[in-house]
């Protein structure tokens, strides 16, 4: 039944404006960041003069893109995911879910693939900008796979985390906040290791912060650490969700 | 046999105990009432007979099967309008049942065919094709009681199926109720007593989480008979101290209905069975007996009677 709730799921993204508005504004906002990349590009090539395109790395133009696009995550996964559970509680159509013959994991993972989609779906509005650059001679495109790559594992976890957010509150609005916060703890707890000297909090904050993590696999360098980052974080928050579902046989 | 058996069911919400071993049995093919003054526990038990809560302690057997070890499977004889309409009002109504249908395990091939069955059934053929959050407040009770059936369950559970509808509409669906009774075993819950003399053979009153009484209309009427008034009426009065004066007789009230027709209520200080004997007295007594009853409280007056 979790094909059937994300299909559900997907119809009432698309039916409603609210998939279309919020691709829109990301895609609106990541393209004018690209166009300020390339702009701040040339603006670097022409300062040094002739021969400054073999001096300045356009690196630095794709990180920066999916940094951009990784902190427009932390705004536009919030928006998608807080109505997931929340208005489902708010208006009792939950009701529908829990007296059919499913698992609570059924409806999580129904609502939680479906938001991923919708985050794909907008990821996927981004590709004209790997296709640009190819026109303009960037011939290295191992960049973009690992970068795309590194913003896959993102969404898993925001959206995971965004599904726990929705589940603790009947506001979307509370919800949407608490997801929001969430998401930016994750950022945040790598920031710890600049407060402290202590070895072994430095060396748990930089694991469970998320910047290494992202950092790491957008560099191409993907290993088992990251791997069982993304992983058990995301199954984590899912399976605290589930047990709020539950809750109401407690 | 029973359709649904509740043995010695309890739930609590914090500290608060909202059902304490409440223990009935609804019977195969009939429409039960479920009565009870608010916070009474009607919803709690609705819910949890159609697992959208689990009880703290007891069980729930659907025929024959226990609700909590083969939910799966028991889920899927059960259908429930809950008090709160449970609906997605951004969908399309026929959308909305067949994800329902789906939901409930409904084959893919046999999808439409249970979707339109419902829609006719329910009055909605119109409106298939309608946003649920544009549909009257009468269409969305039809639309949430068409989720409830849309996937063919044996059992349907109804937490005030009218409640907040105009009198049209709650003619409508009492009448669409009981055109149900014919492939449904209904548990209906109301606060409209005369809504559940009309439509229920059996009755189940709850009272702060606790059986009251259960059983027959009938049967609860004898168990909670506090007082046994018989009424006749007869052609002459011209013996009535005789009749007065019996020894089991408490109080007459006589009423004259016409010109050679009185209505007499006799108020018996005893609980034992008398008709036999006061219609044998009138008779004897050549009073002219045309017609004789036992006085029943009405459903209202025995709901009060039963959860003073």
């Amino acid at each position: 039944m979790t094909l059937t709730i994300f299909f559900n799921e997907l119809k009432r993204y698309f039916y409603s404006p609210v998939a279309y508005v919020i691709s829109a504004v990301f895609s609106i906002t990541v393209g004018w960041m690209f166009f300020n990349s390339i702009i701040q590009y040339i603006a670097q090539i022409q300062a040094i003069g002739p021969g400054g395109e073999g001096q300045i790395s356009f690196d630095n133009i794709i990180f920066s893109l999916f940094g951009n696009v990784n902190f427009l995550l932390l705004f536009i996964i919030p928006l998608l995911t807080m109505g997931l559970i929340s208005t489902e509680k708010k208006y009792k159509s939950i009701f529908v879910l829990y007296s059919a013959p499913i698992d609570d994991w059924e409806i999580i993972l129904g609502k939680y693939f479906a938001a991923v989609f919708v985050a794909l779906f907008m990821i996927c509005l981004t590709f004209i900008f790997p296709v640009i650059l190819h026109f303009a001679g960037l011939s290295d495109k191992s960049f973009f796979f690992s970068g795309y790559l590194a913003l896959f594992f993102n969404i898993l976890l925001y959206t995971s985390l965004g599904v726990l957010g929705s589940c603790l509150s009947e506001n979307q609005m509370v919800s949407g906040l608490i997801s929001f916060a969430m998401i930016m703890a994750t950022w945040m707890l790598s920031w710890v290791t600049q407060i402290t000297a202590n070895y072994y909090f430095v060396e748990l904050f930089h694991y469970i912060g998320l910047s290494l993590h992202f950092e790491s696999v957008a560099k191409g360098i993907l290993n088992y650490s990251d791997l069982a980052y993304y992983f058990s974080g995301t199954f984590f928050a899912l399976l605290v969700s589930r047990k709020i579902l539950n809750a109401r046989n407690w | 046999m029973h359709a649904v058996v509740v043995d010695k069911i309890s739930r609590s919400f914090g500290v608060n105990k909202v059902l304490d071993n409440l223990s009935f049995s609804i019977k195969e093919g009939s429409i039960h009432g479920f009565l009870g003054p608010n916070g009474a526990g009607k919803s709690t038990t609705m819910k949890i007979l159609s697992g959208l809560l689990a009880p703290h302690s007891g069980e729930v057997k659907i025929f024959g099967e226990s609700l909590t070890e083969h939910q799966k499977k028991v889920k899927k004889q059960i259908g429930i309008l809950p008090d709160e309409l449970p609906l997605y009002y951004d969908m399309v109504v026929s959308d909305f049942l067949h994800f329902v249908a789906r939901l409930n395990g409904v084959d893919l091939l046999l999808i439409e065919q249970y979707v339109d069955e419902c829609l006719k059934k329910t009055g909605l053929e119109e409106n298939r094709g309608r946003i649920i959050g544009n549909l009257s407040r009468g269409y969305k009770q039809r639309v949430a009681l068409a989720q409830a059936m849309v996937f063919k369950p044996k059992i349907l559970i109804l937490d005030e199926p009218t409640v907040g509808l105009d009198p049209n509409s709650v003619k409508e669906i009492r009448e669409l109720i009981l055109s149900l009774k014919k492939d449904h075993t209904i548990f209906l819950s109301s606060h409209i007593l005369s809504e559940v003399s009309l439509m229920c053979n059996d009755l189940t009153i709850i009272n702060r989480g606790k059986i009251m009484a259960t059983g027959t209309v009938e049967e609860i009427h004898q168990q909670f008979k506090t007082k046994n008034i018989l009424v006749c009426r007869v052609h002459s009065i011209s013996h009535l101290e005789k009749i007065q004066n019996l020894e089991y007789v408490n109080k007459l009230e006589t009423k004259q209905l016409s010109e050679h027709e009185y209505e007499l209520r006799v108020d018996i200080n005893s609980t034992n069975d008398m008709r036999a004997e006061l219609s044998e007295a009138i008779i004897k007594n050549k009073m002219g007996l045309l017609t004789f009853n036992e006085e029943k409280l009405d459903l209202e007056k025995l709901f009060l009677e039963v959860i003073k």
